[in-house]
């Protein structure tokens, strides 16, 4: 067991996580933490393929995509964030009524309320 | 010199760990706030201490130092501003 | 060295741990602080995993920015559920009672598709070989024509360029998607948090200096160490974002045509590099002439650094802000938390 296989395992892990937490979780802001999981994993089993030769001289090009990644996600969380403000102005309820498909009587009456 | 910082970087994980558990034992915010900056402040000073004894040279023992002093500013002002906070807090809470 | 193996296995189980909680638990100011802690276990990690680069831009971006615009949301999407516990709390759900759980297939069909992606990421994981150099041997080969003496640098400006750009041109969509749902342009209309704190006031103007400071000096550092236009931007973003919070002029004071400038900036210089090198004779598209590489990044750098930090800072006080008058109430008690 490598410090590689360490961290893919883990990488593996939170993605698999984050997946599960985007399908199942509701409201739609822990959405956007569960997404911003996922690119987490997806950094660190890049970081750690990275490391395969044990630091000696870690490969820098997943290095660099990573960077760009963190500031990509970043920008798109705050994206995913304004939308959230504006569907909650829209529609004046809890947006995780919103994203639920299997109670669609709640879904309904609460939409025709302010 | 080597003992010397093991033993101030111990020193320092002491204190953090003490200010943890203030942070999760105390009962009430103020109390909380307190075990939290005053144990945390001394134990990143101990650590800093740790790392100027093993410096490379006086420039790196500065900015370490300069680090510290930067961590002390902010978490004084932070510490002052959640205290304003939880002070309003109470205030509409008791009118 | 026998004390790295416990240190990654601690690491690890933090940030499993700390996911897993933040996704699970029903309290979303949990979940954002939880959230927080996520990204400076993640900046570890890349410690740990010489990734030096990394962790400096995940200290900036994971604890400082993100968690400000998850505070800011969740202040104006859940007003009631602040420190307070009277937040609506979720009903758990139990797979083995159906009564309770009326999406019990969605969470099983849920469970069967993560556990085969799983599979599938650990059968690729573990086929990769062990050892193995990737590219850093011709990265480093061809590091002496690059311009710059830093790997992920010279990765960055100069043999991927066009990630670079592309990835400005990303952040530039990304704003004007968040312009988009808006009611009204520009930050220049977003009012300054207020009231003015003077120990918050006097905070960020000690610090705002330093802050200018280490951008240039990260700005700097890439040609030959850990930095570069990433980082730097990063930490100018959040320079930009504190003295917004603080009360003091930022973004929102700029001129109009300032701002634009500074957004379309490092785009728009990467576009002139790219036309500029289509249409010279007997230049190769996005590579520099190798006598000019190291002031041509230096140049595209800086000028990529300000329009990183400004679009990120702009975005995020944006976020911050909220609706203003729309949401009225809401927004206006964000402002006032933040200007604590």
């Amino acid at each position: 067991m490598t410090t590689f296989h360490l961290y893919s395992f883990a990488a593996m892990l939170l993605a698999a996580l984050g997946v599960y937490g985007l399908i199942t979780r509701r409201h739609l802001l822990r959405k956007v933490m569960a997404l911003n999981i996922i690119a987490g994993g997806a950094f660190l089993l890049l970081i750690s393929t990275a490391y395969r030769n044990q630091g000696a001289f870690p490969d820098p090009v997943p290095h660099a995509m990573v960077l760009t990644g963190i500031v990509v996600a970043i920008s798109a969380t705050g994206f995913a964030l304004a939308l959230i403000q504006r569907i909650q102005k829209q529609l004046g309820q809890r947006p995780d009524q919103e994203a639920g498909d299997e109670n669609p009587d709640q879904t309904e009456t609460s939409r025709s309320g302010p | 010199m080597h003992i010397l910082a093991v033993l101030l970087c111990l020193a320092g994980a002491f204190f953090f760990l003490a200010g943890t558990a203030g942070l999760l034992r105390f009962p009430d915010s103020p109390s909380r706030l307190h075990a939290l900056t005053k144990a945390d402040n001394l134990g990143l000073g101990l650590i800093v201490l740790a790392l100027v004894v093993t410096s490379s040279s006086l420039a790196v023992a500065l900015k370490v130092i300069l680090v510290w002093l930067l961590a002390l500013a902010a978490s004084t002002s932070i510490c002052f501003l959640l205290g304003q906070s939880m002070l309003r807090q109470d205030q509409r809470q008791d009118q | 060295m026998s004390l790295a193996p416990i240190f990654d296995i601690l690491l690890i189980t933090a940030l499993l741990l700390v996911s897993w909680r933040l996704l699970g638990n029903s309290d979303l100011f949990q979940a954002a602080v939880l959230f927080i802690s996520f990204g400076l276990f993640l900046s570890l990690a890349w410690v740990r995993l010489q990734a030096p680069d990394i962790a400096l831009a995940e200290a900036a971006v994971g604890a400082g920015l993100t968690g400000a615009l998850l505070f800011a949301t969740l202040k104006i999407v859940e007003p009631k559920q602040g420190r307070s516990k009277n937040g609506a709390q979720p009903k758990s759900c139990r797979l083995d009672r159906a009564a309770e759980c009326p999406g019990r297939m969605h969470y099983i069909l849920a469970s069967i598709f993560v556990l085969g992606l799983a599979g599938l990421l650990l059968t690729a994981v573990f086929s990769l070989p062990d050892t193995a150099n990737g590219l850093a041997g011709l990265t480093s080969g061809f590091l002496a024509q690059s311009g710059v003496e830093h790997p992920v640098t010279a990765v960055l400006l100069n043999f991927r360029l066009y990630d670079t750009w592309l990835e400005l041109g990303v952040l530039l969509l990304a704003l004007l998607g968040v312009l988009g749902t808006r009611d009204r342009l520009g930050p220049q209309n977003v009012t300054a948090a207020q009231p003015p704190n003077p120990v918050l006031s006097w905070l960020v103007r000690g610090l705002a200096p330093f802050m200018l400071l280490a951008t240039v000096y990260l700005l700097w550092l890439g040609d030959h160490a850990p930095g570069g236009a990433f980082q730097a931007g990063v930490v100018l973003a959040a320079t930009l974002v504190l003295l917004w919070l603080a009360g003091l002029g930022s973004v929102v004071r700029m001129p109009r045509h300032a701002w634009l400038f500074s957004l379309v900036a490092g785009f728009s210089a990467m576009l002139v590099l790219a036309l500029c090198t289509t249409l010279a004779p007997d230049a190769v598209a996005l590579a520099y002439p190798q006598s000019w590489a190291k002031a041509l990044i230096l140049l595209l750098e800086s000028v990529a650094t300000i329009s990183i930090g400004v679009i990120l800072a702009s975005l995020t006080v944006l976020v911050l802000a909220g609706e203003g008058e729309a949401n009225g109430a809401g927004a206006a008690e964000t402002d006032g938390k933040n200007g604590m």
